[in-house]
This record gives C-alpha cells, structure tokens and sequence, in this order.
C-alpha cells in the first residue's frame, strides 16, 4: 500500500488482481445491476489508487476498507436511483456464474429451475433492508469476520449478529412467500 | 446456555459451521444429540442452500478498464500533490506557489521596460518637438 501511494502502477496491479473480482462480486449482490456494479467496481479500486495514503493498516485490513468503499458507493447509486433496478438481468449476464460449469448437460427444465431461484434469491436480497443485505452479503457470501462486518456496518458485534439473524429470518420468509405463490 | 447460544449461531450464520466465529465452532460438536437444535440446522440448511445457488459472475474485462484509467488520471494525482489533505504536507503548495513567483520574476526581468518619458501621448508630442527635422519626404 505504500508503493501505492507512491503512485506504483505495479504494486496496483498486484492489489488489483488479488480483489478486483471479490469486489465486483460483492456489488453485483449488493444491486441489482451488473453495469451499476461494474461502475462501483472501478471507482471502488479508482479511490484505492487515489487515497491509498489515507489507508491506516493500523485501524483496519484492505479487504475491510475496500468493502467499505463500495458498499458506500452502492448506497450512493441507490440514492441517485431511488431505488435499485430490480431483476431483468438476473436470467443473463449477472447469474452466469451460477450456471457456469456444467449447464449444458443438465436439462432444460433443471436449468430453468436454477435460474427461477437464482432470481428469487436475488429478488429477495434486494428486497431486504439496505442494512440486513449488507450485514447477510459481507458475511456469507464475502465470508468477512464478524469483526470486518461490524466495522464496516459501524455497528457491534451483537448488533451485527442481531442484523444477519433478521436478514436471514426475513429472506426465508420473502422465498417462502414466493414459493407459495 | 450452550442452546441458546446454538439456536442465535444457526439464525445468524446458518448451517455452515465454517463461517461461525472461529470460539463457537466447537460448540456444536458438544450438542450433536440435541433435536431442537438439529430441526434448526436443517432448516438454516435449507435457506443455505437456496442463498448458495446465487452465484454471480465477474466481469473480466474490469481489471484492463481500471488499468487504463488510472492512466489517465494523473492530473488527478498531481492535484492531490498540489492540495494535500495533511498540514505536513504543507510544504508542497508552498513550493508550487514559490515555482511560479520565481517563473513570474523571471519572465518580468526578461520583458523590455517602456520609457518613462513617452508613457503617454502628450509627453510624445513634448519630446517629439525635440527631434532633429527630417528632410527625407520632401
């Protein structure tokens, strides 16, 4: 990180290749929109370039601090947006990985089934609150310490326990509900 | 105790014990016999797998398109050079500003001086009726 303040493209390249792909990950989950996600991305990985002095490793690990960054980013889109884009591009682009690696040998009708609860997991994500989504995607799917996600969400740790607990009651009854319907 | 602490580990973090805080992990070998405790890790099972089935893809054209940015935006750069955020870094607009009063002083000694004795055109017109005559249109 100090290379990196420096303006060392180098030691950038490094930093880039080992969380470019977390990053981008963690904001395709956190909206509902690749292209919105892509964007957060860059600016996310563009601050590190540009405030790379005023990270402390002393207060917090890179990863803590990037996420921070983007999950600040994505609340900023949300609020220009008003609301996030809800889920035309989960059937293409965006699940891709999920059905990556061994599609084409399943079935069509196991495929189709893949990609309805893709889209309902990702429907159901969105509709949480901002706070629960963050707390459940940090800590599942980034599988951040508890301590990272507390950070990030500047709450405590009971208080971030207390927020996966709820994000994750109220998931089950979203994707309960719909698979009702 | 141990239940309690169990049933609020599985509605946190669900069935993947792996993701538990590394101190509670052990916890749940303790309480293996426990049904209550076992119906709900199931059913975080359930959930888990359902969250697990939305994997999303990276875009792996980012890395290029970040790389080429940051190309661009060393103006950027040399403006945080120019305006730090710390007071000891002051030194540096002290430089830049220092840099182009010397330009400024440089290119002032450099540019030729008008006369004092024609700033203007009546003083012209004053030292012109000192002036030798001159024949040449006649």
């Amino acid at each position: 990180m100090v290379a990196v303040s420096k303006g060392n493209q180098d030691a950038f390249q490094q930093l880039l290749h080992v969380h470019v792909d977390a990053i981008n990950r963690f904001a395709r989950r956190m909206s509902g929109n690749s292209h919105e996600a892509d964007d957060i991305t860059q600016e996310t990985m563009l601050r590190l370039w540009q405030h790379a002095h005023k990270f402390d490793s002393r207060r917090s690990k890179l990863t803590t601090w990037l996420h921070s960054i983007a999950r600040n980013l994505c609340m900023d889109h949300h609020r220009k947006n008003a609301r996030f884009t809800p889920l035309e591009e989960c059937s293409d682009d965006l699940c891709k990985g999920a059905t990556s690696g061994g599609t084409e040998t399943r079935g069509p009708e196991i495929n189709l089934h893949t990609i309805q609860t893709e889209s309902l997991v990702h429907g159901a994500l969105l509709s949480l609150p901002e706070r629960q989504r963050s707390a459940l995607v940090l800590s599942y799917y980034q599988q951040l310490p508890n301590q990272a996600v507390a950070e990030i969400l500047a709450v405590s740790l009971s208080a971030t326990e207390s927020l996966l607990a709820r994000a994750r009651r109220n998931l089950k009854q979203i994707l309960d509900d719909s698979h009702g319907t | 105790m141990v239940h309690n602490r169990l049933a609020d580990l599985l509605a946190a973090y669900g069935s993947h014990i792996e993701n538990w805080p590394k101190h509670d992990q052990m916890l749940f070998s303790e309480r293996t016999d426990d049904i209550q405790i076992t119906e709900k890790f199931i059913e975080a099972q359930r959930l888990d797998q359902q969250l697990d089935s939305f994997a999303v893809s990276t875009n792996p054209n980012l890395k290029a398109l970040i790389t080429s940015k940051i190309k661009l935006r060393l103006v950027d750069r040399f403006y945080q050079w120019l305006v730090p955020n710390s007071w000891k870094l002051a030194w540096q607009p002290a430089i830049a500003a220092m840099l182009v009063v010397l330009l400024g002083f440089s290119i002032g000694v450099q540019v030729e001086q008008p006369s004092p004795l024609a700033s203007n055109w009546e003083d012209q017109l004053y030292w012109a009726g000192f002036a030798p005559e001159d024949d040449s249109y006649e």
